[in-house]
């Protein structure tokens, strides 16, 4: 990792209310992540993932806790400041059709960024988005095409090159294959890969695929009920995992057998993950986990390094 | 019966040259192709194919679903002596949810919001008079905790909101259970689940047709689901039958260029340095019936042959060390004119030619 590293969250937290309640959908994550570098974040739905992420470019507001991109912490910065951070900082979605406007050409979306920051004539935007789309995949010509005319994976290759277009160092990528069939998923991963070698970008790459994480990352968080339960590099986490958690999500991917005789017996951890309007005392996952103790249910475990560079929040681990 | 097929005496239900052809308003798409396909009592077949690849819409039209602008134009689909595709829609509708449950994968299209679970899983033991009320109650109270809901006294007078996803699709299943039909058609039933869910569901539903025999057909894009679940896979494409195997020949002896591709697209959690495999270009949307192979602009097996003949559904020869003959087997059929060079080259035969 780089010494500075491009981007720290730290111990932060994020709540709504729901129901005159209060919901914390993230509780004090913290994460770093270097020029260059991918980190994972993989999670079951609930888990507070996407939170995270838009915090992170600051879509939501933290209740608490510190966004530190590029040397600026973004959660004290003005708005206006804020929109010249955002240049910086883009996210691919999970949906493009709905992230894309229905009534703009596809050239119009991807230009859009550009001409909110005013980035040069109407002829250089047109160059510009353009030479993206020619990156990204596509041919000039799909910029007067509309976004409901192309493909699923054609979609989603515009929705990159409007992150893109305003060459960001940081893009979000929230869930942006959940929509596509494997053989277009593996197209587009392809793709992220291809330009984040050839431009330095920086991914957060969230996911509930844990396959697909760990093909794009360099590091990997796991998330459950809104707080990650551990931290590493890829390998380390998916040959080494220490959380319990972690453990029984890789155990619960149906991977390809190498023969018949190798098919998953589809043992199950019974239970689901609990109401995060009455998250259970102590450690959150102790309700579901097989090698809880007395402690468990009463402290909370903190992330701590287990091994050098590999965080775990596990009283066991 | 018979025509080569090799159809054992238990077969439950046997499609025949299916076609089905949907009007758009810019003209007419082919949507299924002369797909031939049969399952047996008590057995797990997976249908397995991407998006537009015709897995759902062969099932809906057997089963009368099709919307309004979806026709079948030719094919047979036996079930127990009858040609489903000939039987008046009131006629169906006894089979329907009777003798054939259904699952959804959107649990939306498959619960009503404003009914209580209980009420929902006893609707069709009422409706096909398969038992009295009282009856029907104890029982969708059984499969309610047959299907691993947690005190199903208490879930029974839940709304489905008040449900998880995991949850609701347990419920769905109880609903198609409901009346112990001899078929379950299960489309993509734990796509929506996160996996540690999907796994639950899955065994749930593996043991639970185990029990009654009931056969079932699950249509699913997840290789894996299909690997590790199924008896036997068909894979389909453009609305045709590229392979139809047994598990152990589908994991060890793939035959299909169009199955070695996803394979290889598929993402391994154990082999993160696996080179990615993309199968390039898109399915295709066919606007006339298909000529040669649909897959073979995609494919990079494709020969001359491949573009002007259909490839027929052809039996696969054994091995010739395992069957001394090399003779053509009944297990294993695949619709490809370059299948044998295929199969002897495996997992090796995939390299991303762009």
């Amino acid at each position: 990792m780089a010494i500075t590293p491009l981007l720290t969250v730290a111990d932060l937290t994020k709540s709504f209310r729901v129901r005159g309640r209060r919901l914390y959908a993230v509780r004090q994550a913290n994460l770093e992540l270097g020029a260059g570098e991918t980190l994972g974040v993989v999670g079951e739905s609930g888990s507070g993932k996407s939170t995270l992420g838009r915090c992170i470019l600051r879509l939501l507001v933290p209740d608490s806790g510190r966004v530190v991109f590029d040397g600026t912490d973004l959660v004290r910065l003005a708005k206006r400041d804020l929109r010249i951070r955002r240049r910086d900082m883009q996210m691919v979605f999970q949906d493009p059709l709905s992230a894309l406007n229905p009534r703009f050409t596809v050239g119009r979306n991807v230009m859009d960024p550009l001409i909110v920051h005013r980035m040069g004539t109407r002829k250089e935007m047109l160059a510009r988005v353009e030479a993206m789309l020619e990156r990204v995949g596509l041919s000039r010509s799909h910029a007067q095409a509309y976004p409901f005319e192309l493909s699923g994976g054609q979609q989603q290759r515009v929705m990159i090159a409007r992150a893109l277009i305003l060459n960001p160092k940081l893009v979000v990528c929230d869930e942006p294959l959940s929509a596509l069939d494997v053989s277009v998923q593996a197209q587009i991963m392809t793709l992220l890969q291809e330009l984040q070698r050839d431009w330095g970008l920086s991914y957060i790459f969230i996911s509930h695929n844990l396959a697909s994480v760990g093909y794009m990352s360099t590091r990997v968080a796991v998330m459950y009920l809104g707080e990650m339960v551990e931290r590493a590099a890829v390998d380390d986490l998916f040959d080494r995992p220490r959380h319990p958690y972690t453990r029984m999500l890789l155990d619960s991917v149906l991977n390809l057998p190498e023969s018949a005789a190798a098919r998953a017996p589809l043992v199950t951890i019974p239970g689901e993950v609990p109401s995060p309007l009455a998250l259970p005392s102590g450690c959150s996952f102790h309700t579901r986990c097989p090698f809880a103790e007395a402690r468990c249910r009463l402290s909370r475990p903190p992330l701590r390094e287990v091994a050098p560079g590999h965080w775990a929040a596990c009283h066991l681990a | 019966m018979g025509l080569g097929m090799g159809l054992a005496p238990d077969t439950l239900l046997d499609v025949r040259g299916l076609e089905v052809v949907f009007a758009q308003p810019d003209g007419p798409v082919y949507a299924v192709n002369g797909a031939s396909f049969h399952v047996r009592r008590g057995e797990w077949l997976g249908i397995l194919g991407e998006s537009g690849s015709g897995k759902s819409v062969s099932l809906l039209s057997i089963l009368g679903l099709l919307g309004d602008n979806g026709r079948v134009t030719a094919g047979e689909a036996w079930f127990d002596g009858e040609d489903l595709l000939r039987l008046p829609e009131r006629h169906l509708r006894t089979i329907r949810g009777r003798r054939i449950g259904v699952v959804f994968q959107s649990v939306s299209a498959g619960l009503n919001p404003f009914l209580r679970v209980g009420a929902q899983v006893m609707e069709p033991m009422l409706q096909h008079h398969f038992c009295g009320k009282a009856e029907a109650r104890q029982r969708a109270l059984a499969l309610l905790a047959e299907m691993g809901i947690p005190d199903p006294e208490t879930r029974f007078h839940s709304f489905p909101f008040e449900l998880s996803g995991g949850m609701r699709q347990r419920v769905m299943t109880a609903v198609a259970l409901a009346c112990d039909p001899d078929l379950l058609i299960a489309d993509e039933p734990t796509t929506a689940l996160d996996t540690t869910v999907q796994v639950q569901v899955l065994r749930v539903l593996r043991d639970a047709c185990a029990r009654r025999r009931m056969a079932t057909i699950m249509v699913t894009h997840d290789i894996g689901v299909a690997a590790n679940v199924c008896d036997r896979v068909l894979v389909m494409y453009a609305g045709m039958v590229m392979e139809v195997c047994p598990i152990d020949e589908f994991i060890e002896r793939p035959a299909h260029p169009y199955t070695l591709a996803l394979r290889a697209s598929h993402l391994d959690v154990r082999h993160r340095r696996k080179p990615l495999v993309s199968i390039p270009g898109t399915a295709p949307v066919l606007r006339e019936p298909p000529r040669g192979c649909p897959f073979a602009e995609r494919c990079a097996f494709a020969a001359d042959v491949c573009r002007r003949e259909r490839p027929p559904l052809m039996p696969l020869a054994e091995p010739a060390a395992a069957a001394g003959t090399g003779a053509p087997s009944d297990r294993h059929w695949v619709a490809c004119h370059r299948a044998k060079e295929v199969v002897a080259l495996g997992d090796h035969a995939v390299v991303d030619r762009r």
